[in-house]
């Protein structure tokens, strides 16, 4: 009777084990990895962005590891005027089908974006493609368009495919491998052989959409991914000691927490109060000590990756207590401070998509307290739709890279900082900023621009329109095969050299 | 023949009201959907035309009546109308992973009867009685997503066997089967054993015992058969709840079936898929049950009145 019962245990085991990860054949130099977001299709206007992520496509400029922006399929890329762009193309490019990149293509190729893609509508729109010869484009902006290398680096702006292809496959991008088959779970990549570029070292790569983070995780754990991306900041401590998979971080910290003053309503509407707030904040222990990896301390709203980013923020309670005091903001008898009867209470926005916003809002209650704030933490399923009501928030916690993921400070700081840009939430409304940033936008000399960026980080320092409390590198968990692998600081997780 | 028909029409009556009920989730859901599929599909920041525009193409701006008896006589016709996040026909995406949660549910119902029958047959011997309820409740009372949890970090990351990745293959389904199948089966035990205490006392039992029948063969052949309708409506209630994608379990085992496609749709709010989901675990739910009420009244037509 006991083996009858044993064996009613011990058979799911042995069925279960027909499924165990060697069911796929492994290949030899292919590389497994998990993430989060789902590949939906090969159309390369709406889901485009996904090319130079998983090297199936390339675009025309690169951000690079170090800060810069290069050309990739471009050769180069020279302003005529600050309207006016010539886009010169490498020679020998060709696409995965063996067709070649002209300029006629390319020109194809920006005329469907300029129609189709809404942020490059939004960026470049009326603007006129002109083939000039067999390698060379003319792009004509009714607008100055200062950051168009930045632009053309964007996942999300031109992606460069085969125009004469009749429907969206796996081999009209140029990229070093090509699509083998693309469904809901999985997206299988194989070496191209017509890459223009040299040689691939990979022979394949199989991308599983996972959207469970411990899944993700457990995959690397039992061996059937070798690299897991974007896993949640909890999973990684584990990792730390030692042997088996282990925790490989981005070169620079290009995703922000900035904490967004509500400049509409009291007590932020204050300069005192935002002043003090900035210097309350302890960069370093939020960073080192409540987050751990992969944080880093943020000294200013720019990562010191670009050399004009200046250390506009630093931590001193003495002088924020200081200029609360001077502000009138007393100390009541609970500690919290007041003024004409009002406390210093102010609501901190968190939302659930990133829960470490939840974890840095909890640290600031702590930190602040002593100053004499009141910190209350409010969670919100969509903080961009919670932000834009001035009501109910004083301060909101977002996610948002200052220099994108393209080193562009410029299309950040219109969208973020500008009156009436979509995405000022916190209502900064500063003529000397606008200004700033309409000649940046006219200046495609990045000398020229060097003291423009300067005097703007300057002014939204002094004005405290944002402060940026934590900054992230995208970390991963890798697998011992793939242990040299280092995640990328722009989003292009698999390339030739990879 | 009237009992049946009966049932059929009350079924057919539950669907229609759970399908208008399913509809007016879009009434309730937060923000403007135009804009949330304009997200979705890329554009950072909509401006109101956009959002107009895609508003008068999604028909958001005719009365509820009118768009809710659109839904209904497109989805009578199978239509469930597009996914806001892909585009693609929701229909088309719930049969491409229906077959695997068919699977899953086919492997965890098989479990669960093995678990089931055996269990409450145990229940029948006094001294065995209080160990198969401890089992019992034990079952009833872990949460299916700590014994999934438990699996993958003993049984796949440690001893190996198994996998984290799921490939929706039979051989795959069994590890998450499961923690779906010790949660049935301890329903199923508990609904079995009280019906088969009560069926033991019945006089035909008694004459069977009588006449000198095994132990064995009355509870096989006379107690059975009598006890099964109650466990034929407990099935039908799981079968539902399994068809409409055990949502966690699925989830945790990165099954690609039903559960991890409607969590996702409602972390992104879409709402189409969301609906198109949930009116699938209302049919299969309703289907289930009247299936088995049918069954049951077979089986024991006294029931049927």
């Amino acid at each position: 009777m006991a083996c009858r019962w044993l064996s009613v245990l011990v058979v799911p085991l042995v069925l279960a084990a027909c499924g165990t990860p060697d069911a796929p054949p492994r290949e030899d130099a292919v590389v497994r990895v998990v993430t989060p977001y789902t590949v939906r299709s090969l159309d390369p206007i709406a889901q485009g962005l996904w090319s130079p992520e998983w090297g199936y496509g390339e675009l025309l400029m690169r951000a690079t590891e170090d800060g810069r922006v290069e050309p990739w399929l471009l050769e180069s890329l020279e302003p005529e005027s600050p309207t006016s762009w010539l886009l010169r193309l490498r020679p020998g490019v060709r696409f995965a089908n063996g067709n070649p990149l002209t300029a006629e293509a390319l020109a194809a190729v920006l005329h469907r974006h300029l129609a189709e893609n809404a942020l490059v509508r939004d960026a470049l729109g009326g603007g006129e493609v002109r083939v000039v010869d067999e390698r060379t484009v003319q792009l004509t902006t009714p607008r100055p368009v200062g950051n168009l290398p930045h632009l053309l680096a964007d996942e999300q702006g031109v992606s460069v495919f085969d125009p004469t292809a009749s429907e969206p496959a796996g081999d009209i991008y140029t990229g070093p491998f090509r699509v083998r088959s693309l469904t809901a779970d999985e997206l299988v990549l194989e070496r191209n052989p017509e890459y223009w570029g040299g040689e691939v070292r990979l022979d394949g790569a199989r991308v599983r959409f996972v959207p469970d983070p411990q899944a993700r995780v457990l995959a690397v754990r039992s061996g059937e991914a070798d690299i897991a991306l974007y896993p949640p900041t909890e999973a990684l401590a584990r990792f730390a000691d030692g042997g088996g998979p282990s925790v490989a971080v981005a070169a620079q910290p290009l995703q922000h927490l900035r904490a967004i003053p509500n400049l509409r309503k009291a007590p932020m509407d204050d300069l005192a109060v935002r002043r003090a707030f900035a210097l309350g904040v302890d960069y370093r222990g939020l960073a080192e000590d409540v987050l751990g990896v992969p944080y880093r301390t943020p000294t200013g709203l720019f990562p010191d990756v670009v050399d004009y980013a200046l250390p506009t923020q630093r931590t001193d309670p003495a002088e924020a207590a200081r200029l609360l005091d001077a502000a009138g903001w007393a100390p009541g008898p609970d500690g919290v401070r007041e003024r004409d009867g009002v406390r210093l209470a102010i609501t901190v926005l968190t939302y659930g998509s990133q829960p470490d916003t939840r974890t840095v809002a909890v640290a600031l209650q702590s930190q602040l307290r002593p100053l004499g704030f009141d910190v209350a933490i409010a969670s919100v399923d969509d903080n961009y739709a919670a932000m834009r009501d001035p009501a109910g928030w004083d301060v909101g916690l977002s996610f948002d890279g200052t220099l994108g993921y393209t080193y562009d400070p410029i299309g950040p700081l219109r969208s973020f900082l500008t009156t009436g840009a979509q995405r000022n939430f916190g209502g900064v409304a500063d003529p000397e900023l606008d200004t700033l940033v309409a000649q940046l936008e006219a200046s495609p000399d990045e000398a020229a621009r060097r003291p423009l960026l300067e005097r703007a980080q300057q002014i939204i320092a002094a004005n405290a329109y944002v402060v940026i409390v934590a900054q992230r590198a995208s970390p991963a968990i890798v697998g011992e095969t793939f242990a040299g692998y280092r995640p990328s600081s722009v989003l292009h997780h698999l390339g030739a050299r990879t | 023949m009237r009992g049946p028909s009966r049932r059929i029409a009350q079924a057919a009556v539950t669907l229609v009201g759970a399908a208008v009920l399913v509809w007016s989730l879009q009434l309730l859901a937060p923000g403007d959907p135009a804009r949330r599929v304009l997200v979705a599909n890329g554009v950072g920041n909509p401006t109101p035309t956009q959002v107009a525009a895609l508003r008068a193409e999604l028909g958001l701006d005719e009365p509820a009546p009118v768009r809710l008896g659109r839904w209904l006589l497109a989805a009578a016709t199978g239509d469930l109308g597009r996914s806001w996040r892909s585009g693609a026909p929701v229909a088309a995406e719930l049969a491409d992973r229906l077959p695997a949660t068919l699977r899953l549910a086919a492997v965890a119902l098989g479990f669960a009867l093995l678990l089931a029958v055996p269990l409450a047959l145990i229940a029948q011997h006094r001294r065995a009685d209080l160990a198969a309820r401890g089992l019992v409740f034990l079952g009833a009372a872990v949460p299916s997503f700590v014994v999934g949890t438990l699996l993958l970090e003993v049984v796949v990351v440690r001893l190996g066997i198994g996998r984290v990745l799921a490939d929706g293959s039979w051989g795959g389904a069994v590890l998450p089967a499961v923690p779906l199948a010790l949660a049935a089966a301890a329903v199923w035990a508990r609904v079995l054993r009280a019906a088969m205490l009560e069926v033991r006392a019945r006089r035909h039992v008694q004459v069977a015992r009588a006449r000198g029948a095994g132990r064995l063969r009355v509870l096989l052949v006379h107690v059975l058969p009598g006890a099964s309708p109650p466990l034929f409506t407990a099935i039908g209630m799981t079968v539902g709840s399994l068809l409409a994608g055990a949502a966690v379990v699925e989830t945790i085992f990165t099954w690609p079936g039903v559960g991890p496609y409607l969590v996702e749709a409602i972390v992104a709010r879409d709402v189409p898929v969301v609906q198109g989901t949930v009116l699938l675990g209302v049919l299969a739910y309703v289907v289930a049950n009247t299936l088995a009420d049918l069954a049951a009244a077979a089986v024991d037509p006294g029931r049927a009145r």
